[in-house]
């Protein structure tokens, strides 16, 4: 099963951070289920084809926010450093 | 092969066929040639992600590098394609006023696949005039 990262690593300098992003996935749930609920009720006064097409759109999403596990951004700067990667 | 033409010179020592016809087999025989070996390479293991790295000289060093995922340009690509057509002639329009002469309804689904391929293939090395340096590769 696919699942949006988890965690994200924070480097600033030497220091290191652990952001639980995982604590966001309530947060997309909702969205998402807002997102389908206004879907439901847009059935009733527009085309068949246009809930389709909502319902493909929301899962071509979620399958880019899962797909973004592995992403690494590094910025190195001459004094400092900072990178991000996506677990 | 050796035992062909023991076989065929058996056969002339006993009589069953002339020199010539022996001297006829054996010329074809010189002309068969072996089937070509061909070399099974192993396949290259597939690229997971597109690495960008730009290095700026222009006094602080700096250096910017990004690693995104072959899966996430895949998901894009799927996700584009879901786009209203309508919505295609205005993406192209601001590409191009910004300098990408491209055509985002030319990128598919199923020809994804090869475009990934190709991006496996790519590797992008841009030399600044100031010791800057640009490189695009997948690993």
């Amino acid at each position: 099963m696919k699942l949006p990262p988890a965690l994200a690593r924070l480097d600033y300098g030497a220091r290191r951070f652990w952001l639980p992003v995982f604590l966001l996935w309530p947060l997309m749930l909702l969205l998402f289920a807002l997102t389908f609920f206004a879907g439901v009720i847009a059935l009733a006064l527009m085309p068949k084809s246009t809930f389709q097409g909502l319902g493909r759109f929301l899962a071509g999403l979620y399958e880019m926010i899962c797909a973004s596990r592995g992403t690494q951004i590094d910025v190195d700067a001459s004094e400092r450093r900072i990178s991000l990667t996506l677990h | 092969m050796l035992e062909e033409r023991r076989r065929i010179l058996n056969m002339v020592a006993e009589g069953k066929i002339s020199a010539a016809d022996a001297d006829g087999l054996l010329a074809v025989m010189a002309t068969k040639t072996p089937p070509p070996v061909t070399e099974v390479k192993p396949a290259a293991p597939s690229p997971k992600f597109l690495r960008v790295q730009v290095e700026e000289h222009d006094g602080d060093n700096s250096k910017l590098n990004i690693r995104v995922p072959l899966n996430l340009i895949r998901a894009g690509v799927r996700l584009a394609a879901l786009l209203p057509t309508g919505l295609h002639g205005q993406i192209n329009k601001a590409l191009k006023e910004n300098g990408v002469d491209f055509d985002v309804s030319q990128v598919k689904p199923e020809n994804l696949e090869d475009l990934v391929e190709h991006l496996a293939e790519l590797t992008v090395d841009v030399d600044g005039g100031k010791g800057d340096k640009l490189r695009i590769y997948c690993e």
